[in-house]
């Protein structure tokens, strides 16, 4: 849990890991004051003692051929105070004992090998201490007489103390940094604490801000200006997400009110004639037409649906694609029986062109929806006494299909919008009801399932043309 | 009174101008804009419906060059978009109320009277000249409590003249208001038809209510018999 709090919060793992760094770095920093204090400290004590050690060989002297301790332990009460007392012992170049400090007693100091540093020894109170083990030669007593006088004869103190003071003195300087360590982290912890916590409330305002969003008001947008610089491409992202979500859903709903207009029409169309058919008794004929109209309302709602339902379908990839042998001329012909009757009251005049094997892998029943409504757009939109040409050619390794009818309306800026579901080219807008402007979206969404390519050519008062290409898997 | 129909949906407009015609409206049709804005302009409409998605000119766009121009004719929008948006916006251009397809035709009737009650500042449905009633929502007329048979023309008629009672109205203003362009325009037309309606409201013995201004046109309402001719 508390693990998770920090990983997840960027205040609290902020916190922790300029703790932990100030922290490491102050004690290191103390760690080494304090060493440095402490050899400082230590080799003062090592040069008392040394002077110490002279101090006891300077009472060491030499006459008539006998070594003698000559001592005054009341200029030296060091070595006879009860209380953290020092101590020393001269040994004689034969190894006997010459003196002990009275502070000795009847113990001995270990003779160190090494007789140039002091070095850690156990006290004979049993208190860590150190001792200092020099080799001295022993001089006559002094002579005015004769000062040339020189001795060969050598002896061996060994001083030991304890560093009590020295103790004490590092021992307050450890807890001194220490506490002063501790405090640093403390006092830098909290301010940091309040420092990150200031830095991060536009994180909260924005958050609060966000969450004050509704679905509704997608035309809102954050203000970049007043936000910290780290915070500016968040912001700048969510803008941009916000702008491409308005975008979006004001095409969904700009869909959703075309598909609204387009079933409310003929809905209207059919419940108005049903209305004024029933408001007063008529003759049957008059039925009979009301009843005929109205079921032409019905086949054109039905139609919509159901391109709207293969759009929906296409979009969510639930239109499998199945492929099999078929002939593109018989399809062709297929679509066209339906037109026929169109097709002589516009007086049309309807060209064809087939080169080569006209044999393709491909999905009969997407392929004939195409066709269906390059024909049907051709026969609606072509001039009366028009003409319509349409071709099937294979390219290389591809076959393409055309067609063209003359009086086209739609200028070639046009042409791009044309596959816009709901477009209406001016003039197709008069046949509200017949062409609900879905025909080449539906087009383009079948030919992409199909791995081909769709594309339209127009000029105003020239050729509309559409043309279908598909590979021929050879 | 007359009523332009512009909607370019065929079966819809078919069905609405048939409606409108047996409900004993004189009825004008257009199926795009142009047209529409071009009837709007030539002729006295009392009530224009009018479509919102037309071809070449726009609906809104009929309804400002119509209201820039100071038509006086009562607009209804006839529209599948329904968002409150679009509603304020056909408000503010100057149309008079709003109908969302798809729509009863009775709702249709209903609002279409409206618009004409509201055209001629009438509050009530009933217009009383003397003992002389006419309920323009029922369609039918009554004299001294007795119910008087007309045919929808007839009615359409008295209507136009007990909307405009007490003022003169020309034979021109009549033939604009009470036929469409269907109808031949023969002067006589007119005249025929104020001496039916003559006829069946000023029977024997009743008051005389439709008075005849030579070289002005004839005048529905209470007056004292001085300067009439017949």
């Amino acid at each position: 849990m508390m693990r998770d709090a920090i990983a997840r919060s960027l205040r609290l793992r902020l916190l922790l890991g300029t703790s932990i760094t100030s922290g490491a770095i102050l004690a290191l920093l103390g760690v080494s004051v304090y060493l440095f204090m402490w050899h400082r400290l230590l080799a003062e004590f090592d040069a008392a003692l040394l002077t110490k050690a002279h101090t006891v060989a300077g009472m060491v002297e030499l006459s008539d051929q006998a070594v003698g301790f000559d001592a005054d332990f009341e200029q030296m009460p060091e070595f006879t105070r009860k209380k953290n007392p020092d101590y020393f012992e001269i040994y004689l170049s034969t190894g006997k004992v010459l003196a002990r400090s009275p502070s000795l007693g009847n113990n001995d100091l270990p003779k160190s090998s090494d007789t140039s540093t002091s070095v850690r020894t156990i006290l004979p109170d049993g208190h860590v201490g150190r001792s200092l083990t020099m080799t001295f030669p022993v001089h006559y007593e002094h002579d005015d007489s004769n000062p040339s006088r020189e001795s060969h004869e050598s002896a061996t103190v060994v001083v030991a103390s304890r560093p009590a003071e020295m103790n004490h003195t590092l021992e307050d300087l450890g807890w001194l940094l220490s506490i002063l360590c501790a405090t640093a982290v403390v006092i830098s912890g909290i301010s940091l604490y309040r420092i990150v916590g200031r830095a991060v409330s536009p994180v909260n305002d924005l958050a609060t801000e966000i969450g004050s969003l509704r679905e509704t008001d997608l035309s809102r947008r954050f203000d970049s200006q007043h936000i910290p610089a780290e915070l500016a491409p968040v912001i700048e992202k969510l803008n941009d997400l916000l702008a491409r979500l308005e975008e979006s859903f004001c095409r969904e709903k700009a869909f959703t009110a075309d598909v609204a207009h387009e079933l409310r029409t003929p809905l209207a169309g059919i419940k108005m004639t049903l209305d004024v058919c029933r408001s007063r008794p008529r003759e049957s004929q008059a039925y009979e037409s009301a009843i005929d109209e109205c079921r032409a309302m019905t086949d054109r709602l039905q139609a919509l649906i159901e391109n709207l339902l293969m759009l929906a379908r296409a979009d969510a990839g639930q239109l499998p694609v199945r492929r099999q042998k078929a002939d593109l001329y018989h399809l062709v012909q297929e679509c066209w029986i339906p037109l026929l009757p169109r097709i002589e009251a516009k007086k049309l005049h309807v060209e064809s062109n087939c080169t080569g094997d006209a044999n393709v892998e491909i999905d009969p029943d997407k392929t004939r929806i195409i066709l269906r409504n390059l024909l049907d757009n051709a026969v609606s939109h072509v001039n009366e006494t028009g003409r319509i040409r349409w071709s099937i050619a294979r390219v290389e390794n591809r076959i393409q299909i055309t067609v063209t009818n003359t009086g086209s309306q739609i200028s070639p800026t046009e042409t791009s919008r044309i596959f816009d579901r709901f477009w209406r080219g001016d003039q197709a807008r008069t046949d509200t009801g017949t062409h609900c402007g879905l025909g080449l979206s539906l087009c383009q969404r079948l030919v992409a399932l199909l791995n081909g390519q769709i594309s339209v050519n127009s000029t105003v008062g020239g050729e509309f043309s559409v043309t279908v290409t598909f590979a021929t898997d050879r | 009174m007359r009523i332009l129909v512009v909607e370019d949906y065929a079966p819809l407009r078919k069905s609405l101008v048939q409606g409108l015609r047996e409900a004993g409206y004189a009825v004008d049709e257009a199926g795009d804009g142009e047209a529409g804005l071009w009837l709007a302009q030539s002729g006295e409409h009392d009530v224009i419906i009018l479509d919102l998605m037309l071809p070449k000119i726009d609906g809104m766009t009929v309804l400002q060059r119509l209201r820039d121009k100071k038509s006086t004719a009562h607009v209804l929008i006839l529209t599948a978009k329904d968002t409150e948006q679009d509603k304020i916006k056909g408000l503010d251009r100057g149309a008079d109320d709003y109908l969302v397809k798809p729509f009863s035709f009775a709702e249709l009737l209903a609002r279409v009277r409206a618009l004409v009650r509201r055209k001629y500042e009438l509050k009530s449905t009933v217009i009383q000249i003397a003992d002389l009633e006419v309920d323009t929502t029922a369609r039918m007329a009554r004299r001294a409590g007795k119910p008087i048979d007309l045919s929808g023309r007839e009615f359409a008629l008295l209507e136009y003249l007990a909307l405009n009672r007490q003022r003169i109205i020309s034979r021109t203003d009549i033939w604009q208001h009470v036929y469409d362009f269907n109808a031949s325009p023969e002067s006589n037309v007119v005249d025929v038809y104020i001496g039916r309606l003559r006829g069946k409201i000023e029977r024997t013995g009743l008051p005389r209510l439709i008075h005849t201004r030579r070289g002005q046109g004839y005048l529905l309402g209470e007056m004292e018999t001085a300067g009439e001719a017949e």
